[in-house]
């Protein structure tokens, strides 16, 4: 099995009979287009259906994104990041800060209609009405 | 690889039978052959400028071939039982071939495909494209021993299902 001199008689013809195969009709035109295709497809910056979101972000890095380039971008990711953060965080506190306030007004409100109660409660009951009974 | 040298297309024209022979005998359907051959082609194209010389493309177009093929062949939930004329259709001979009838041919072809895929992978390399156990470890990322014990198993398990279809066939 090392060599072809070697070979035994059935090897030989299996050999033989494993001979290459034409491709089909018109494989090589077929093939040509969706190379064209393929060509095209960056040029116009649409995804072509041959190429994966991963191939093509690949693609678009290895092509046309020099490694200068792909630093400063990386910066720019991680400082917009930081960004993003540092606004939550404000609007988390400007959240924060109307919350305390809106529950300090419910309860002043509560407190002044407390006292308004009592005092119309004391003058009914001073008229002989009493609200408790 | 530019479309418009030329080059290209001259390298389909030179590889395609290998190529698609490669990926019929594998997967054993000229459907998911021809679409193994068209992709091979593809990925040679977006990347081919990275090979150096005939050898290293050749080298390239054959590791390409088997590794989709085989993939192929994995997800299959179901092997297809493909008739032995679907072979012979898509089949053209050399004219100055030997006098293998076309039914032997396509018999031989059908008892292929019931090899599991390492062992066949491994005959289709040594028969069809003549390649040594060396050469067939080397493009499967493979130990030579494996390799021999694939092609030696392979062997048996044909010659066995041929003593039982084609007793006239083997001596």
């Amino acid at each position: 099995m090392n060599g072809p001199e070697e070979m035994n008689e059935f090897e030989q013809r299996l050999a033989q009979a494993m001979k290459h195969l034409d491709a089909p009709e018109g494989f090589a035109d077929r093939v040509m287009a969706r190379a064209a295709s393929v060509a095209d497809a960056p040029r116009s910056g649409l995804r072509h259906a041959d190429h994966g979101t991963g191939k093509v972000l690949v693609m678009l890095r290895r092509q046309w994104i020099s490694p200068q380039t792909r630093t400063w971008v990386s910066g720019a990711l991680a400082a917009s990041l930081v960004a993003g953060v540092f606004m939550a965080s404000q609007v988390h506190e400007r959240r924060e800060k109307a919350r305390v306030l809106a529950t300090q007004q419910f309860e002043e409100s509560q407190r002044i209609t407390d006292q308004a109660m009592e005092k119309a409660r004391a003058q009914l009951k001073r008229a002989g009405i009493d609200l408790d009974q | 690889m530019a479309i418009e040298s030329g080059e290209f297309r001259r390298l389909v024209e030179t590889h395609q039978r290998m190529v698609f022979s490669l990926a019929l005998r594998v997967t054993g359907e000229h459907g998911a052959a021809e679409e193994v051959a068209q992709d091979v082609f593809l990925e040679l194209f977006r990347g081919g400028d990275k090979l150096e010389s005939a050898d290293h493309t050749k080298f390239w177009l054959r590791r390409v071939t088997v590794n989709r093929a085989t993939d192929v062949l994995r997800k299959r939930t179901r092997q297809p039982e493909a008739s032995a004329e679907e072979f012979v259709e898509g089949q053209h001979e050399e004219e100055n071939s030997e006098a293998l009838s076309a039914a032997v041919v396509a018999l031989l072809e059908e008892l292929l495909r019931t090899l599991p895929e390492p062992m066949r992978v491994a005959v289709v390399l040594r028969y069809q494209e003549d390649m040594l156990p060396e050469e067939i470890a080397q493009l499967l990322q493979q130990p030579v021993a494996t390799v021999k014990s694939n092609l030696q198993r392979g062997l048996q398990l044909l010659r066995k299902k041929a003593a039982v279809t084609m007793r006239e066939y083997v001596r």
